[in-house]
């Protein structure tokens, strides 16, 4: 049970790699399946149509996905446009939000690439390639490059030596995946060193973030039911009476719209006070009420996962 | 059930050498899969760079996990623009390279086993070199084989040539032998180097076997110790707020650490002779929040890598 413990523990500090690990496996499954089930190449003047878009239509897919599941965007979006929207966050909050939605398309495009079918069907019908593979060969060479995704021995006497449509895929692809990898380790390394909370604060900050969300949930749907049995139990006891004398509901202490608008602002980090979240800054100065309140200015890109907590009630 | 649990305990004592080898079959396993279902040698000029490239860049990916995963490294650079002399302390400026040496030295084990794998199977190994121009290289291959081989040895991993049958196998073969023998080599020496470093850092320590046991079950408990504490303020801390905006109550005072606090309990642990302190925060709360000298690093953090937090 303790080891167990233990390993679960191992997966939830370590939760964001495992996602994405999790996501990448799953749209490198897709796009095996996919290719295998689905394409066909039709080695006709379409090859350059069809391969490209068996190659970006999924991942332009994915990429949306990706930015509709992230709750921050929902932050970001939700009444914007009847309140002033922070101008600078747009900078600080969409590029976060699209390099984390990019992750699923850009594994669907390398591992796409890996096969290399989609590549080699476009390429093939690609005007720059078929002169290259053509260069003082007879007309006829042109068309015959076409067919080099449905006939294998054809892609060995064109290639002329150089690397073959397949090679090239994956040479691409390989490449592609450890530009990712490259990108990746700087941007954390960067976000990481300009942190301006230290190592041991931003671990606690983070449980402390999850559980919030989790309470959150909880005291939200049992506010909820309260409100919503007093209001429905006022309703059908004022059936009971006369219309002329209505019972008064009981007074029920609810958050006003006010409140709701304070705790939905986007997390600004301000240096001077220790606030983990909006709602905490909320309570901590007076229901929002004192000037301390909305002080922060700093978006560092280490506290993105304040925003994040509510992954699962994303806006839709 | 008594055996079931000396069975179960027997297993939990071994977890490192069970851990390293889960990951040495995944990796086995990993190199399997993507050497038949992705790798394809196209067979012309270009084999070697192929070769190369699908041999190194899973190892570099590899390279970059390990880093990722090892808390050691965001305990090291967490904040580190913000403040350089937290990674490099006056006096004390080689800190950094050491800690940042064990980091890699940890990081570097699935790269090593995903090599020796590749290797040991030999099919990029035998792409690649099948297409290394080194005429000093191709005439060791091709040494008593026809004229044709130096031309053609790029088509022999695909069986395209058009030497006889023979020659072609004998030469698939002999690249593949190098390649196991390279893998090997390379087993070997990761083997001897990490004999080495262990023994040099234990003979260098300061500190008893038994205390050193002690040390690595006293880090692993304050470990499991400070989750807990955190879980609970963080539940208390999310009670009071969410009670406080739902009911409109007053919010009770909860004592946290403040900012200074939480950036001294961060700092990579050093251990010093003088005193005997077991980690960053035992030497914080035995001798208040004041910079202390610390003497050099011993070798102790080297050899409990894996298990010092």
């Amino acid at each position: 049970m303790d080891q167990l413990k233990r390993a679960l523990d191992f997966c939830t500090r370590h939760q964001a790699i495992l996602n994405y690990s999790l996501v990448s496996l799953l749209t490198a499954l897709c796009e095996y399946i996919f290719s295998v089930v689905l394409f066909k190449c039709p080695c006709n003047s379409d090859n350059a149509l069809y391969g490209i878009s068996f190659l970006l239509v999924p991942a332009f897919i994915l990429f949306l996905l990706g930015c509709i599941w992230n709750a921050r965007m929902w932050r970001l979006v939700t009444g914007c446009h009847q309140e002033k929207c922070c101008s600078s966050c747009y900078h600080h909050i969409l590029i976060p939000v699209l390099g984390r939605a990019s992750v699923a398309p850009l594994t669907w495009i390398a591992v796409a690439l890996l096969g290399a079918s989609s590549y080699e069907c476009a390429a093939s019908g690609n005007d720059i390639i078929k002169n290259f593979m053509c260069k003082g060969v007879s007309k006829m060479c042109q068309a015959q490059v076409a067919e080099i995704p449905c006939n294998k021995t054809l892609s060995e006497k064109m290639s002329k030596g150089s690397l073959n449509l397949q090679a090239q895929s994956q040479l691409m692809g390989l490449f592609l995946i450890l530009l990712i990898v490259i990108v990746g380790v700087i941007s954390t390394c960067v976000s990481h060193c300009c942190s301006p909370v230290s190592y041991m604060q931003l671990q606690f900050w983070k449980m402390y973030v999850k559980k919030e969300n989790e309470l959150f949930q909880t005291k939200a749907k049992e506010h909820a039911a309260t409100l919503a049995e007093r209001n429905i139990n006022s309703f059908f006891q004022t059936a009971d009476q006369t219309p002329d004398q209505p019972a008064d509901p009981t007074a029920f202490q609810t958050p006003s719209n006010e409140d709701w608008k304070k705790i939905s602002l986007l997390y600004t980090f301000n240096p001077e006070e220790q606030h983990y979240s909006m709602i905490h800054e909320f309570v901590n100065t007076d229901r929002g009420s004192t000037a301390k309140f909305g002080q922060g200015n700093k978006n560092p890109s280490v506290l993105g996962f304040v925003d994040e907590a509510g992954q699962s009630e994303s806006g839709i | 059930m008594d055996g079931f649990q000396t069975i179960l305990k027997f297993f939990m004592n071994q977890k490192t050498a069970i851990g390293y080898s889960f990951m040495a079959l995944l990796t086995m396993g990993g190199e399997r899969v993507f050497s038949l279902v992705a790798f394809r040698c196209p067979c012309s000029h270009e084999n070697f760079r192929y070769g190369l490239v699908f041999l190194f860049s899973p190892a570099f990916v590899l390279l970059v996990i390990g880093y990722f995963m090892n808390s050691k490294t965001w305990k090291l650079f967490t904040g580190c623009w913000v403040n350089p002399r937290k990674i490099f302390p006056r006096g004390n400026i080689c800190h950094f390279f050491y800690v940042f040496g064990q980091i890699t030295l940890n990081a570097l084990v699935a790269p090593v086993m995903w090599l020796s794998v590749a290797l040991l199977n030999g099919t990029f190994y035998e792409c690649a070199m099948s297409g290394l121009k080194n005429p000093a290289y191709l005439h060791a291959v091709c040494n008593s084989k026809s004229a044709r081989c130096l031309e053609e040895l790029h088509k022999v991993a695909c069986d395209k040539s058009s030497m006889p049958a023979s020659e072609s196998d004998e030469l698939k073969r002999t690249l593949q032998a190098q390649s196991q023998i390279l893998g090997w080599c390379v087993i070997v020496t990761t083997a001897l180097l990490s004999l080495l470093t262990t023994c040099c850092a234990s003979c260098q320590s300061k500190v008893s076997h038994l205390q050193l046991m002690f040390w690595r079950v006293y880090a692993q408990k304050e470990k499991e110790q400070l989750e807990q504490i955190f879980q609970l303020y963080a539940t208390k801390l999310s009670e009071r707020n969410l009670k406080c905006f739902f009911e409109n109550k007053e919010p009770e005072m909860i004592p946290l650490p403040d900012f200074q606090a939480w950036e001294d309990a961060s700092q990579l642990h050093s251990f010093s002779s003088s005193k005997q302190h077991y980690s960053t925060i035992h030497r914080l709360v035995e001798e208040g929040q004041k910079e202390i000298s610390e003497e050099r690093e011993t070798m102790l953090d080297f050899i409990d890598r894996r298990d010092i937090p």
